[in-house]
């Protein structure tokens, strides 16, 4: 039962990164977006996110209430040393949620939308960024004996590597949002624009995946031999680039659906979530000392594992069916 | 001491914030089905035009109510990673099981709101519905885990560790029920009158703006039933309280001393040093009956427990206090409009009953959240009640005033901007319905 458990948080943490992060990336590239499609963006933007975001936000909620249930040590470890940028984290969430509803849904249009607008796109670039500075954390490595507030507090999530973990995020999530609006469009010239931002931001991401691991060398972290001697980082690793190669020979091509290549985008940010899983697992925090906290060893009680894996398998019943109901609604048949 | 201090300061905050928008999502979903029903059965413009205006107050309200809840989330493990540590695996399951619910509802809210036109118009009225049902689940789960911090059940506590867990008695905990109960009440009754009360104000400026006045047809009922069914909900907890967590209900009574005939006391200000209750009123043998149902009962006072595990006694007490009397107050108003209905006088057109509705508007939120302190602060000192103290669960990390201080200004400015919306929702509707009006 406890792989039950684990694969429902690999899943959600899966779903949010490849639904919700989406929606965040379709927030920052707002903020890069040339004047004159400034307008058409943000239409589409509200149209496209407006019904699903909030359930798709929802992946993160699912993903804490497991974390807490079946891992609580991992879930108070990660509170402790992350308390600053996960709350600055939360502050990005909030500023950027209620920034969207109350654009959308302000009952008087004027001036005022400027600066929701200002604040949705600034957040949603930013909140990324502290969201993968804390995943780049995890894996620099606390150190719960260091004397000062900042090595204690900061320094695990405020150097160069982990920086670079969050621009690589922030890249994955602004990749998903280029491609899956795409799909949103029929008109030749707007989709043009889209498929330059999915250009730009695959350059970034591979140099910043690249800075990932050179950083990593300097910071003193063996990532590069941990992810390339774990034969399933290899297998999903080689699997993102070959669909890369097979993305790009259809898109240039021309000869695509719309689902097709949102597919081949979710599974590319999937599977490079999962190679970076799979290297470290069963540790999901290290420690300065270089030992690692385990998922398995921090399970908790048989009994709760039984019952939160019951609950969320008979959960899912409920939900994916209405969330599948919801996508075809307004994503499929439209 | 001070983090301790700030640590909760920062979480009475998060709570306080977050409770007002999860009231939204339990009950607006119903004034929104029963507008669209009405809209769907007469085909009267101005039930669409309220489904409308009430859907988009409700999509902001719980953007907003989604966002803090997901803080709240995180803020159990970064202000108490010590206690969510030990809790986490024994209380998690109404949690996770709240998940499941706040998911159903916020895709069953994208599916109502933009669902206009996309869906058949039933299934889209269900999915309202829908919103409703999952909101008001989801509140009861998470009400049921603070119930067992209450009175916490379900495990062994051996040595600081627990042993033996067992979910299911953890969720269905002794308080869970009188806690849930009242709780789902008191939203109702809460936005019922502040929904009320809002379309009073605007209706006494434009009297003659049909909207308001259905609004207020609407709601009223909601408001109505959910303030006389709470006194007998009240009288349940308290009886409840008195045998599980006696301490808690001395508190709120401010009764020092364990007595036979303990007498119900009314206000007043307790004197901690003299163990006593200035200027109140008292109602001999009160508090033995409705504790007991007897005015010989004797009723565990304060003093029959160590003085360090008193929670803040005058907080408790004045919280209590106003938790009542804002209560009793509602439950009246509540009974004027039945006898006037029932009367068959139109009481709804009389202004004085507008302007009372009007001064009603927030009485129940300030009744809801004083009887959350109530709960909260007469726990103290103890997180987990008589297992584990509040102190011993804080996290090390030092410095937590600076957090509190960037939370506190961030729902400072949030409420502002949220109340602001809510006007101008409010100004746009007035604008709109005499347009309709004067086209009809």
């Amino acid at each position: 039962m406890l792989w039950v458990v684990i694969g429902f948080l690999v899943i959600s943490l899966l779903f949010y990164c490849v639904l919700g992060g989406a929606d965040f990336g379709a927030g920052a590239l707002e903020f890069f977006i040339p004047n004159k499609n400034r307008k058409r963006h943000e239409e589409l933007v509200n149209k496209a996110m407006g019904p699903v975001w909030e359930a798709n936000h929802i992946w993160l909620i699912i993903l804490i209430v497991i974390l807490f249930n079946a891992f609580p040590k991992v879930y108070a470890q990660y509170s402790i040393y992350f308390h600053v940028p996960l709350t600055l984290m939360l502050i990005g969430i909030v500023f950027r949620g209620c920034a969207f509803a109350f654009r959308n849904y302000d009952a008087v249009k004027d001036d005022t939308h400027r600066y929701y607008t200002l604040v949705f796109s600034l957040f949603s670039l930013l909140t990324p960024i502290m969201f993968g500075m804390i995943m780049g954390g995890m894996f620099y490595g606390v150190n719960p004996g260091a004397p000062t507030y900042y090595q204690k507090y900061v320094t695990p999530w405020f150097n160069f590597f982990s920086f670079s973990v969050g621009i690589f995020v922030l890249g994955m999530f602004a990749y998903l949002a280029s491609v899956y609006l795409i799909g949103e469009l029929e008109d030749k010239d707007a989709r043009d624009c889209y498929f330059r931002c999915a250009q730009k931001t695959s350059v970034i991401l591979a140099f910043a995946g690249a800075l990932v691991f050179l950083l990593a060398q300097f910071s003193h972290h063996p990532l590069f031999k941990i992810f390339f001697t774990n034969p399933a980082s290899i297998t999903c690793f080689t699997a993102a680039i070959i669909l890369t190669l097979f993305f790009w020979q259809k898109i240039l091509r021309g000869k695509f659906t719309q689902w097709g290549i949102r597919l081949i985008a979710g599974s590319q940010v999937g599977l490079v979530l999962l190679a970076w899983l799979a290297a470290i697992f069963p540790n999901v925090l290290f420690y300065r000392d270089g030992s690692g906290l385990s998922l398995l060893d921090a399970a908790a009680p048989a009994a709760t594992i039984n019952i939160l894996a019951w609950s969320l398998i008979i959960g899912a019943m409920f939900f994916l069916p209405v969330l599948y109901y919801l996508i075809r609604v307004f994503k499929i048949t439209r | 001491m001070s983090n301790l201090l700030f640590a909760r300061l920062q979480m009475a905050m998060l709570l306080g914030f977050h409770i007002i928008f999860a009231c939204v999502g339990m009950v607006m979903p119903f004034l929104m089905v029963a507008a669209h029903g009405l809209w769907l059965k007469t085909k009267e413009p101005v039930y669409y035009e309220m489904t409308r205006a009430w859907s988009k107050g409700v999509a902001i309200l719980f953007a907003t109510g989604a966002v803090s809840g997901t803080v709240l989330s995180f803020e159990l493990g970064l202000l108490w990673p010590t206690f969510m540590e030990h809790a986490g695996p024994i209380f998690g399951m109404p949690f996770s099981l709240e998940g499941t619910a706040f998911f159903i509802e916020a895709i069953a809210i994208g599916f109502y709101l933009y669902g206009w036109n996309k869906v058949g118009p039933f299934i889209h009225w269900l999915s309202g519905w829908l919103v409703g049902i999952a909101g008001v689940a989801s509140g009861i789960f998470v009400v049921a885990a603070n119930g067992w911090m209450n009175s916490p059940s379900g495990f062994d506590w051996i040595n600081g560790k627990a042993y033996h867990i067992d979910p299911i008695k953890a969720l269905f905990n002794a308080a869970w029920f009188s806690q849930s109960l009242h709780m789902t009440i008191a939203a109702f009754a809460a936005l019922g009158f502040a929904v009320v009360g809002i379309h009073a104000y605007f209706l006494l400026k434009e009297p003659k703006n049909v909207f308001h006045a259905k609004a207020i047809k609407i709601a009223i009922w909601f408001a109505v039933m959910a303030a006389l069914l709470q006194p007998i909900s009240g009288d349940y907890s308290a009886k409840d309280i008195a045998r599980r967590q006696p301490i808690k209900l001395a508190a709120a009574e401010a009764d020092f001393n364990t007595q036979h005939y303990a007498p119900l006391c009314i206000g007043g200000i307790p004197d901690m040093a003299r163990r006593k209750v200035n200027y109140d009123i008292e109602i001999p043998g009160g508090l033995s009956f409705l504790a007991f149902g007897r005015l010989d009962s004797q009723v565990k006072g304060l003093d029959d427990f160590p003085r360090d595990n008193w929670p803040p006694v005058a907080v408790v007490h004045y919280a209590f206090e106003l938790m009542v009397a804002c209560g009793m107050f509602l439950a009246a108003v509540g009974l004027i409009f039945v006898v006037g209905s029932f009367k068959n006088r139109d009481i709804l057109s009389k202004r004085w009953f507008l302007r009372l509705l009007v001064f009603c508007a927030p009485l129940g939120f300030i009744a809801l959240e004083s009887g959350w302190t109530v709960t909260e602060v007469g726990r103290q000192p103890w997180i987990i009640y008589g297992i584990m103290k509040t102190r011993d669960a804080v996290t090390p990390m030092p410095g937590l005033i600076v957090p509190f201080i960037a939370i506190a200004l961030l729902y400072l400015f949030l409420a502002v901007v949220v109340t602001w919306l809510m006007v101008r929702q409010f100004k746009s509707i007035s604008k709109k319905s005499y347009e309709t009006n004067n086209q009809v």
